[in-house]
């Protein structure tokens, strides 16, 4: 047997979790690998490991985020969701975003199960015993408990203690919401070894910034698009000389899986009462054994074009068959649709970025398999330099983005970590402008883009001039965008009553010079390609510029200049 | 990383005055530096933790 880390990525998700850990694969057990080599192992792969050894007869992949009381003992993941219409009383769903709340401010999601109680101000769920007594359990309570039975799992499949995690927040969560989260990890045993954001995460598991699987940073931004079970989450993030920045965030909570599922309960629900002039509207168990059905009937319209919808005896001891097609279910649901690309114009528009400035768009979350919903983002990014990514599992991506985080900070000093993720270290000045070159056609060539974290350094090198250039002229400038108003060309097929159409576009324009240098002295008659400049241009913390521009082949002349600083 | 640009520089305009090799025009755009919080992840923010709680610049980072 290989030897087996200890590290983990968990994202405990309002409606599902997912756990994620880098391994050395056994024994070929996947195949095609060989023995011992290490890779990283995503959920999938863990659980197919998992399932040739214990065979899983309902091959479930993602762990409900419930819990169900049953006397002393307690069940999680699918077993408790089958509680849900069976025993709602004994069974706590969608408590997840409710940890570090006060009762006040308390949202019920659908889906829910026990009522939620107040207790000292706190939500808190009274769960019955079986011998007619109850028990109170707080929100965090009801999470430790969930999160020993996560930590207990994946140590039962590690065959190991876990030594450290990573875990996942959302970007709505207040500091307190945070520390709640961390002593209910605590106290379910869980070495916390880091909180970082979902969106940070699911930009690590798609390599945003990196050349490939190289660890050589790149330029890039992205937007994460998060559609889950009971929300929407939109993040812009960028990735300058491998520092990740969210730029902006927007979300919406009454936006996700459940609200898809609605739609087809109602439409359901309309069908059976036509059929036995039945009301299950108001009868919520009924709706419980509905919303269960419907949301297997919107997992198969995913991958098929029609889905059946069968529940036995929902009401008066009549069952219920429907079938849906695809095209109605993304009919019934155009206005989601339509919500979903608010949200993210919304986002953009916070994040001062024009869509043909982003590089990919991730979607995660399990509803991002909903294949209607790419399509409809091509009504925002229409440039076809823009990716559109659903390459991951998206309901694994986050976790697995802990996994990789988890790996890379595994073995570090936990005082270390705690020194280097404070503000003091992470809080740091941005460029607000570009700073670039003129080409020789007279465009604009960033060097520094925008909203680059400071101090940066990036060098770059001219592989030629022109033969028997003696000297070298270089003018850096800070740039600006523009907005471009383009009229497009008057198609010749147009009837009479032909609007012209007009696109928006930004563009970035050299705006002020910051300094200019010449470089002299290069050797006479050098052939084009033979020389080499090198320029490295830094800004510090203090906005200060620094250009250096020297010959690397034939050596001797450095210039540098200096501009700024406080 | 080091960006290869695949243009050339062009030779100073004419009305370059031989006598100097640089001339400072303008800073950056004052307030233009605005702080934010940079997310704590992936394979290069270490490096850039320890230049920042050691007050190091990148070549002494790099020595
Ligand atoms: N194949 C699929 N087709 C459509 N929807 C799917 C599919 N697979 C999962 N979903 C939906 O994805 C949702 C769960 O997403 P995810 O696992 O990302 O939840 P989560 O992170 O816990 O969500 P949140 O925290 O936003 O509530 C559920 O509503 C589920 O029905
Ligand atoms: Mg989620």
């Amino acid at each position: 047997m290989a030897e087996q880390t200890t590290v983990i990525g968990i994202n405990f998700g309002a409606t599902y979790s997912a756990i994620a850990c880098i391994n050395k694969v056994p024994l070929g057990l996947l195949s095609g690998e060989r023995v011992g080599q290490t890779r990283l192992m995503t959920v999938t792969e863990l659980l197919r490991l998992l399932r040739l050894r214990h065979p899983n007869p309902d091959g479930d992949r993602q762990i409900a985020s419930v819990i169900a009381f049953s006397g002393v003992e307690e069940y999680t993941g699918n077993q408790a969701q089958a509680q849900i219409v069976r025993n709602p009383n004994h069974t706590v769903a969608a408590f997840r975003n409710l940890i570090g709340k006060s009762f006040s401010e308390t949202e019920i999601l659908t889906g829910s199960a026990a009522p939620v109680i107040e207790k000292n101000g706190l939500p808190a769920y009274e769960i019955p015993l079986d011998d007619e007594k109850t028990v109170t359990f707080s929100v965090k309570e009801v999470t430790s408990k969930y999160l020993r039975h996560i930590r207990s799992s994946a140590e039962a499949f590690l065959g190991n203690p876990i030594t450290g995690a990573v875990l996942s927040i959302p970007s709505y969560f207040t500091d307190h919401q945070r520390d709640e989260f961390r002593a209910a990890a605590t106290d379910a045993g869980i070495p916390v070894l880091q909180f970082i954001h979902e969106s940070a995460a699911a930009a690590l598991a798609y390599h945003v910034g990196q050349q490939g699987n190289m660890h050589e940073p790149r330029d890039q931004t992205v937007v994460i698009a998060d559609l889950g079970g009971h929300s929407f989450d939109v993040t812009v993030l960028n990735v300058r000389s491998g520092m990740f920045n969210i730029l902006a965030t927007a979300h919406d909570t009454q936006l996700g899986g459940v609200t898809f599922d609605e739609l087809l309960v109602a439409h359901f629900a309309s069908e059976f009462k036509k059929k036995t002039k039945i009301d299950v509207t108001e009868n919520k168990k009924a709706l419980a054994k509905l919303r269960a059905s419907a949301e297997i009937t919107k997992r198969t319209l995913t991958n098929q074009n029609q889905a059946p919808c069968s529940v036995e005896s929902l009401a008066d001891g009549l069952d219920f068959h429907g079938t849906i097609n695809r095209l109605r279910f993304e009919i019934l649901a155009s206005k989601v649709f339509s919500r979903c690309l608010d949200v993210i114009q919304e986002v953009l528009t916070k994040a001062d970025l024009d869509p043909n400035e982003i590089d990919e768009v991730l979607l995660v979350g399990g509803s991002s398999r909903i294949p209607k919903l790419s399509t409809k983002l091509r009504d925002i990014f229409k440039s076809e330099s823009t990716r559109i990514r659903l390459d991951i599992e998206p309901d694994e991506a986050v976790a697995y983005g802990c996994a990789i985080q988890a790996s890379l900070i595994q073995g570090f000093d936990p005082e270390d970590i705690a020194a280097s993720i404070h503000p003091v270290i992470t809080l740091t000045p941005h460029t607000a402008k570009p700073i670039g070159v003129i080409d020789a056609k007279g465009d604009f060539v960033v060097i520094v883009p925008r909203d680059t974290p400071l101090p940066v350094r990036r060098p770059f090198e001219f592989g030629n001039v022109a033969e028997g250039q003696k000297q070298v002229y270089l003018a850096l400038w800070e740039g600006e965008h523009e907005v471009v108003r383009e009229t497009l060309s008057k198609p010749a097929d147009a009837d009479e009553g032909y609007e012209p159409e007009t696109v928006v576009h930004l563009k970035t324009k050299a705006h002020t010079l910051l300094a200019e240098l010449v470089l002299d002295g290069l050797a006479d008659g050098l052939k084009a390609g033979r020389s080499k400049i090198e320029v490295v241009v830094t800004v510090d913390a203090e906005e200060r510029v620094t250009v250096v521009m020297r010959e690397k082949k034939f050596g001797g002349k450095v210039v540098k200049v200096e501009v700024g600083g406080k | 990383m080091t960006l290869v640009l695949d243009f050339l520089l062009p030779p100073p305009p004419d009305t370059w005055s031989q006598t100097s090799s640089s001339v400072v025009h303008k800073p950056i755009s004052g307030k233009s530096a605005a702080p934010r919080i940079i997310e704590p992840v992936g394979p290069h923010f270490h490096a850039y933790a320890r230049r920042k709680r050691h007050n190091r610049t990148f070549s002494e980072d790099e020595r």
